[in-house]
């Protein structure tokens, strides 16, 4: 090549040092390890153990929505959890649970308070276009209502009610499942029959719903499952029980 | 290389070709080219992000989709039987999301593997054609060590540019000395979407293309590589590999799974050497269906659509990289002909910019490892489909045959043989219209 060549050396661990001092740069509070799965935490939330309750305190969030709790396990494919979020009249319910393989959201289930209801919505990002989903409710196990090809703005909406209620608490069970085919689902079972009012106007009774991504063959990108939780709230906490990653 | 002999009249020249681009741009080019987009015509998938690459075709036989999902997971899973030499355990490991190599941290396995070249078409008579990294149950064949030494030039109008060039270091080798003619090539994994278009081009497709004699004048060849298919003994085009070594996904597959995990697909030939012959034995036979499922999930990967194609900056580039000559082997576009059982593939009109042919690129690309007609300076034209997103589903985007160059700039520079002229013409651009031909690779 031309004399204006210089040779200088260069060597691909540079690059490793460097990535590993910016990986510093964002740690914040300790992970914790808790129902035996490494919990990390996510924004300015800080995680505190409490045996006694058999809980994880997810504590310190602000108010942006985007703090909360990451779990981390390869290859999985369900996700259960019951989430105890404080609710009082300055403070609304806003909580989302999405799944994450190799850093990227596969799918997510999010639940906002607006006055007495409850919203529900989901987005799944497995199509190559516009994703749909299936909104189905469940009443103690048994399929009772269903409505199909859901853009992602469509809502589910239920009273606050469907929640276990204890003072200024809701206790609800959210769930994450990457099924069979290749779609997603997301999932809340409430402790009583509410009555649900799906997309297209139907109302019906139950105590469980389902938002499940619909898969067109054509296009989709076939996950096989996730590897990390993100729980988040824009409440000052919440607390994570009786949680399973499998 | 006589740059400065070149420099003057190229300069003019160059100044010629962004006229004549840019009046492409707003008069010879359609107003409406809605296919653009569609570089593998109706099986093209639009997705910009991580899993570009790893997409269903855009018309796949809703019947598929559950195959889909099982060779997926074939495709992913660490291999359950692999053999005594490896360099991987699985095939995404260094397909990594469905593309080339992975960036280093991201994986626990190399990002690059070592072909061996030498006295028989084997390779190393001990180490075969590929030096593994590991042993299971045995000694590691060797450490391998890549150090890239960077080297500085500047282009006619003033810019600098740094391009750097691999030095491979093996040490331990733990069976005794290579051979003293065996050659060392480095080499990338590249990506696996859009093999299935590829397969699917006729051999009269590509031997359309063809030109080792130059007869046109153009200072481009482009030669058809020749394989002897083992099964049945007749000549066949080999496309597939970076020397267009392999005919056949399934040929490539088998090969891959020999080489890099180190498990025998059936009817594939055995070694003569003591060392070689003891480690085969212990190398675990797979089923044939094994081999049939992961074919059938490459064919069905698809290619991504373009961006920002019709950007005038970008149609400005597309005009120059025409012109300059990168289209003279980075054929734009070619139809697909039959492929039994997969209708979603044939009569495509593609655009993957290749030609599928082997061209000399040069003392500087070569590597001293002849596969069957192609000699060391030899490569098959690379497809540029998915260029632009590479970095995005990979994590680096180290082109050519071992990652050498970070970027499409680096790729052309290093260009040499049948393609320095359009290379100096490259480098001779004004640095606005190099750009532009930057943009328009960018939104591959």
């Amino acid at each position: 090549m031309s004399k204006s060549f210089q040779v200088l050396a260069a060597s691909s661990r540079v690059v490793a040092v460097l990535m590993a001092g910016a990986a510093l740069a964002h740690a914040q509070s300790p992970p914790v390890v808790f129902q035996g799965l490494p919990h990390t935490p996510v924004g300015y939330a800080a995680l505190q153990l409490d045996p006694a309750r058999g809980a994880l305190d997810v504590v310190g969030l602000g108010s942006t929505g985007k703090d909360g709790v990451a779990v981390r396990k390869d290859g999985s494919t369900s996700w259960t959890a019951r989430v105890e979020v404080p609710v009082a009249a300055t403070q609304l319910l806003n909580l989302s649970w999405s799944a994450l393989a190799d850093g990227r959201r596969i799918g997510s289930g999010l639940l906002r308070q607006n006055g007495d209801t409850l919203e529900m919505s989901g987005v799944f990002t497995g199509a190559t276009t516009t994703p749909t989903f299936s909104a189905q409710v469940y009443n103690n196990g048994r399929l009772v209502g269903a409505v199909g090809s859901q853009p992602p703005t469509a809502r589910v909406f239920f009273p606050i009610t469907i929640c276990t209620w204890v003072p200024e608490q809701c206790r609800i069970a959210a769930e994450f499942h990457t099924l069979d085919d290749g779609a997603c689902m997301v999932k809340i079972v409430g402790s009583g029959a509410v009555p649900i009012r799906l997309p297209n106007g139907t109302i019906v009774t139950g105590n469980e719903v389902r938002l499940v991504e619909e898969v067109r063959p054509a296009g989709h990108y076939p996950y096989l499952g996730f590897d990390t939780m993100v729980t988040r709230s824009d409440a000052p906490s919440f607390a994570i029980v009786a949680e399973s990653l499998r | 290389m006589n740059r400065r002999r070149l420099s003057r009249p190229f300069r003019r020249a160059a100044a010629a070709v962004v006229v004549l681009g840019a009046a492409a741009v707003f008069s010879a080019v359609p107003s409406t080219q809605s296919r653009d987009e569609y570089l593998g015509g109706d099986t093209t998938v639009f997705d910009e992000g991580p899993t570009a690459f790893g997409r269903a075709l855009a018309n796949l036989d809703p019947l598929r989709w559950n195959e889909f999902r099982a060779d997926k997971e074939r495709f992913l899973r660490q291999w359950p039987e692999r053999g005594p030499w490896a360099d991987a355990v699985s095939c995404a490991e260094c397909h990594y999301h469905d593309g080339r190599g992975p960036r280093a941290d991201q994986v626990g396995g190399p990002v690059n593997l070592v072909r061996l070249g030498g006295p028989s078409p084997g390779g190393d008579p001990v180490y075969g054609n590929q030096l593994r990294r590991t042993g299971y149950g045995v000694l590691a064949p060797a450490h391998i060590r890549v150090e890239w030494e960077e080297v500085r030039d500047r282009y006619p109008d003033g810019d600098n540019y740094k391009l750097r060039q691999p030095t491979i270091h093996v040490s331990e080798l733990a069976y005794g000395p290579l051979d003293p003619h065996t050659r060392q090539s480095l080499r990338v994994p590249p990506a696996v979407f859009g093999l299935g278009l590829l397969e699917a081009v006729s051999e009269q497709e590509i031997r359309r293309f063809a030109d080792p004699d130059d007869a046109d004048g153009d200072g481009v060849s482009g030669a058809v590589q020749e394989i002897r298919d083992a099964a049945t003994g007749r000549s066949v085009l080999g496309r597939f590999g970076w020397k267009a070594s392999q005919p056949s996904l399934a040929a490539q597959s088998a090969a891959a799974l020999m080489a890099d995990l180190g498990v025998i697909p059936p009817g594939t030939s055995s070694a003569t050497d003591r060392v070689r012959t003891k480690i085969q034995e212990r190398e675990p036979e797979i089923d044939q269906g094994e081999v049939t499922a992961l074919v059938r999930y490459l064919r069905a990967l698809a290619v991504p659509a373009r961006r920002r194609w019709a950007e005038p900056a970008v149609r400005e580039g597309e005009a120059l990289f025409e012109s300059i000559g990168c289209a003279a082997c980075h054929r734009r576009q070619m139809i697909t002909g039959e492929l039994p059982d997969w209708p979603e593939l044939e009569r495509q009109a593609i655009q993957p910019y290749t030609d599928l042919l082997l061209h000399d690129l040069g003392p500087q690309l070569a590597d001293a490892v002849s596969e069957g007609l192609a000699s060391g300076h030899e490569w098959r034209t690379p497809p540029l489909w998915g260029l632009g997103l590479l970095s995005t589903v990979s994590g680096q985007s180290g082109l050519l045959h071992d990652g050498r160059a970070r970027s499409p700039e680096e790729a052309i520079l290093w260009h040499g043989g049948e393609a320095e002229r359009a290379r100096e013409w490259f480098r001779h651009l004004p640095r606005k219209a190099r750009a532009a031909l930057l943009e328009f690779l960018d939104t591959l």
